[in-house]
């Protein structure tokens, strides 16, 4: 609010360092804070897949929900936060990954080994639906990108030799052990969400995070600096796509059916926007929270039908149009927290004489 | 009898401040000359004068009525009309719709026939699309546009820009004859002698400060120019010579740059927008 | 003699796409806004018509009629409580909130009516039709059809002719420079957005005659009137009217040959338009950066 006028003197760290001085700033990208976060994060893992021992396979069943939850709200994230391409249609990706395991399953592949298959299935797809997405922004691709999955639906449930509108099983594992199963389909969920979600933060802090930040941002100025546009964009929207048949691959696994009416929903697409807005669009840590909430409205309010989406509606409007940043990012905007840095840190690192 | 106030005015865009305190009157049917470098916050007075930003500090009165905080459309109506930086017309709408969207309600000699009668040249291209006009055209419709509105202050920020200096001179001749009308005119212009000609009083702004304000006929050239640049001292001969506008050197602070030591871009502040402003 | 009565009711079918869809296209031209709760705030007028007609007791007309206003005020009231913000907040904001709104008001219909899909009794309207040679004139066919002109040419003759009409187009081209000139665009919008959700509302509800009104209905009706404003062209209303006669031309025709096949043909018709011209058939420079997000 206080302007200080020329002549007061500047505070020490904004006088340009002397010459021959070592460097007062030092940019960093990491952080004690990630550090921790890191060291908390792997703990969190390690005690995770360890739960099927401890609680038994009860609990488990909800658990491989939220990390799919989780992991759709990461790549979610890693378009419409960080590359700036808002989709409806990545349910598109989770069928293609349904039912390429289904697909390899009848080839008597095991389904668990199939997973890697699904998801390179479901990025060839994408790479094929990107050349009609390309040119496309906003609402544009939005919308487009919805009809590409309601096409692939329509088209479905068409097909016999793809079980028709009724849907497909995965009779292999029909046939197995049900505790084996579980806590196999449970560390592999959680496999798919340490993929999805440390993939993408790798990504972000990568050259690609740059760039998709700036193409996300302003893609007519990134263009003019050399960010190469489109290659970002296809590169997000291809590697999103894999981790989306991975997850829709799960999808089949976990529920050993699939029926392209759910599998194709745009249901999906609502609650990966939720996720994604309420807990902080454009930061890692956001998602994760948005699917923690999400997760405990579902199983807190499961039992009043359909208004506790109702309610998350309402909850992601307000918090899109009163504090655009999300929840997490109320909190570390008014902290300066980060628990994973994606960006540059420049701090004063001044020695004393 | 004073028609419009400024008074320690602060203003500037988010965390950047372009106004210091700057202070002006505009009287009954007078012509005041705003004179600065590019960047000196020329255009950001117009602006928030206009009502489309909003000032940080300070009062803005029109007949008396403090209108700083009042919106934009607000001020048009109450006699507020600005001929904006590069035209800004309708392009989509033609030079006759243009003429018409101000929708003030105020009344007053500026009826169409009359604003034709003033620009002979955008009758003839009344129903052509705004977009399509020649520069010089678009901006007798960015004028004619401002006094449909019949105000009481009207704000011509540099309607010689980009244009041939004839076409130029033909702006600068019928302003007279607005004048005549009763509204008091504030004008920016980088061309110094135009602006001392066209004026009854002047005002020099420095990096967002008056540093200089005096009659156009008795203000001095010399002290007016190096106002102009900030110089410290004695004028620069080669650029007191008369003739077409001094090319200003580039020196103002934008937003981004770094500060010079000893002044600092003041704290993130929370701007409120003027009013809900549709981006697009 | 067969195909041409399919092409013409094909034509009847787009009547209705396109005045479903004109309320989008006015507001996507004129404030950049995709309300994704389109098709939504439709159903919602349709379930409002049938409870009008049950608690009041009042034929279809007259509830129709009587639903008009509602839907004009509903829509000005989004515009200033919602959209007005959401196009404040930035560009991805306005999406995401219509998107919300829309799941809100779909889960809210089936809370509140079932998911069950309920008939609107329009009595005599629904029956009737003509018929001239060997083609079919069915009158809801007609009147939608009739509708959509009326309601296009009546709202480009008051872009064109009138006051409001300037004043929205001069705020659509310069949003900052309209409010300098003493056009308060609140309003404004909200008028604008009045009218496109009561033509959406009008249309839903006439086109529920014939299939039947259900909670998730809206998204179907949405993406039908999104691919007749992108295949017309943003910002051209006759544009809109063509794009939705191309959409249900194709459904009609390729139904002859395979009833599975219609909708998909229609959105691989709206894809493959994409993919060759985004602007639309009827579009603009403008329309095309609109599509891609480049300047204009």
């Amino acid at each position: 609010m206080t302007m200080k006028r020329p002549g007061t003197p500047a505070p020490p760290a904004a006088r340009p360092p002397a010459a021959g001085a070592t460097a007062p700033v030092q940019v960093s990208r990491w952080s004690t804070a990630a550090t921790v976060t890191t060291a908390c994060a792997a703990v969190a893992v390690v005690l995770l897949a360890l739960a099927p021992y401890v609680i038994g396979t009860n609990l488990t069943q909800p658990m491989v929900t939220l990390f799919l939850l989780a992991a759709m709200a990461s790549l979610w994230n890693l378009l419409a936060g960080y590359a700036g391409m808002i989709s409806f249609g990545q349910q598109a990706y989770l069928g293609i990954g349904a039912y390429a395991l289904y697909l390899l399953g009848r080839a008597g592949i095991s389904p668990f080994a199939a997973i890697p298959l699904a998801a390179a299935a479901a990025a060839v797809a994408a790479a094929g639906i990107f050349l009609i997405l390309r040119r496309l922004s906003g609402g544009y691709f939005a919308v487009a990108s919805w009809v590409v999955a309601e096409c692939l639906f329509l088209y479905v449930t068409t097909q016999g030799w793809l079980g028709g509108g009724t849907g497909v099983g995965l009779q292999q594992l029909s046939s197995m052990v049900p505790v084996v199963r579980e806590a196999d389909t449970y560390w592999t969920a959680l496999a798919v969400l340490v993929l999805c979600a440390g993939g993408g933060y790798l990504l972000v802090r990568s050259r690609f995070g740059l760039d998709s930040r700036a193409t996300g941002g302003e893609p007519v100025a990134a263009a003019a600096v050399g960010v190469e546009v489109q290659r970002t964009r296809r590169l997000a929207y291809v590697l999103a796509a894999a981790g989306f048949g991975a997850i829709g691959a799960m999808l089949i696994i976990s529920g050993l059916y699939i029926d392209p009416a759910s599998v194709f929903n745009i249901n999906y697409s609502a609650d990966m926007l939720f996720m994604v807005v309420i807990g902080g669009l454009g930061t890692i840590e956001g998602p994760l929270i948005g699917a923690l909430i999400l997760f405990a409205a579902q199983q807190v309010f499961a039992q009043y039908g359909a208004w506790y989406l109702v309610g998350i509606g309402a909850l992601a409007i307000a918090v899109v149009l009163l504090a655009p940043a999300g929840l997490w990012g109320m909190v570390s905007g008014r902290r300066g927290w980060s628990l994973l840095p994606v960006g540059y840190r420049v701090r004063s690192h001044r020695r004393s004489p | 009898m004073t028609t419009l106030t400024v008074a320690g005015l602060d203003a500037g865009y988010r965390d950047f401040q372009a106004l210091f305190g700057v202070s002006l009157d505009l009287a009954e049917g007078e012509t005041v000359a705003l004179i600065g470098a590019n960047g000196a916050g020329k255009s950001t007075l117009l602006m928030t004068i206009a009502g489309a930003l909003r000032p940080w500090r300070g009062r803005i009165t029109l007949d008396g009525l403090d209108i700083a905080g009042l919106p934009d459309h607000h001020r048009a109506r109450l006699g507020i009309a600005i001929v904006p930086e590069g035209r800004r017309l309708f392009p989509s709408l033609t030079a006759e719709e243009n003429i018409l969207v101000p929708t003030t309600g105020r009344g007053g000699p500026w009826s169409l026939d009359a604003l034709y009668d003033l620009f002979p040249m955008v009758a003839a291209r009344r129903s052509h699309r705004a977009g399509l006009l020649s520069g010089g055209e678009q901006q007798a419709v960015a004028i004619a546009r401002a006094l449909a509105a019949n105000p009481r202050v009207l704000l011509m920020d540099e309607v010689s820009l980009g244009l041939a200096p004839a076409v130029v001179d033909g702006f600068y001749r019928l302003l007279p004859r607005i004048q005549q009308s009763g509204v008091c005119i504030l004008l920016v212009e980088q061309d110094i002698d135009r602006a001392l000609a066209a004026s009854d009083r002047a005002l020099c702004l420095l990096e967002g400060r008056v540093v200089m304000a005096g009659d156009s006929a008795g203000l001095d050239r010399d002290r007016l120019i190096s106002a102009y640049f900030g110089a410290p001292s004695a004028p620069r001969s080669s650029a007191t010579k008369t003739g077409p506008a001094p090319v200003p050197p580039d020196k103002p602070v934008p937003p981004g740059k770094p500060v010079p030591p000893g002044k600092r871009v003041p704290p993130a502040r929370p701007v409120p927008p003027a009013d809900p402003e549709v981006p697009r | 003699m067969t195909w041409l009565n399919d092409t013409l009711q094909g034509i009847f079918v787009g009547g209705g796409y396109a005045l479903t869809a004109v309320g989008l296209s006015l507001m996507f031209g004129v404030m950049r806004l995709v309300n994704l709760a389109h098709g939504d705030l439709a159903v919602c007028a349709t379930y409002l018509v049938t409870s009008m007609m049950a608690a009041l007791g009042v034929p279809f007309l007259a509830a129709l009629l009587l639903m008009l206003p509602l839907a004009f005020a509903a829509g000005a009231v989004l515009q200033l409580a919602l959209f007005d913000r959401a196009l404040r907040t930035g560009p991805l904001a306005p999406l995401l909130v219509t998107f919300g709104l829309s799941i809100m008001i779909q889960n809210l219909l089936q809370q509140t009516y079932s998911a069950n899909v309920r008939g609107v009794p329009a009595g005599s309207i629904d029956v009737s039709a003509a018929h001239l040679g060997g083609l079919v004139l069915p009158g809801l066919s007609v009147l939608k059809l009739a509708l959509a002109l009326v309601v296009i040419g009546g709202l480009s003759a008051a872009l064109r002719f009138t006051g409001w009409g300037r004043r929205v187009r001069a705020t659509s081209d310069d949003v900052a420079i309209a409010r300098l000139q003493g056009i308060r665009v609140r309003p404004l919008f909200a008028t604008v957005t009045g009218i496109a959700i009561a033509a959406a509302a009008l249309a839903g509800t006439l086109g529920a005659v014939t299939t039947g009104v259900y909670p998730t209905l809206g998204t179907l009706t949405l993406i039908f009137a999104f691919e007749a404003v992108v295949i017309g062209g943003l910002g051209s209303l006759w544009g809109t009217l063509l794009g939705g006669i191309l959409i249900g031309v194709t459904q009609v025709l390729v139904s002859q040959v395979s009833v599975p096949y219609a909708t998909l043909a229609s959105q691989l018709l709206f894809l493959l338009v994409l993919v060759v011209r985004p602007e639309g058939l009827f579009g603009t420079g403008e329309a095309a950066g609109q599509a891609t997000g480049a300047e204009a």
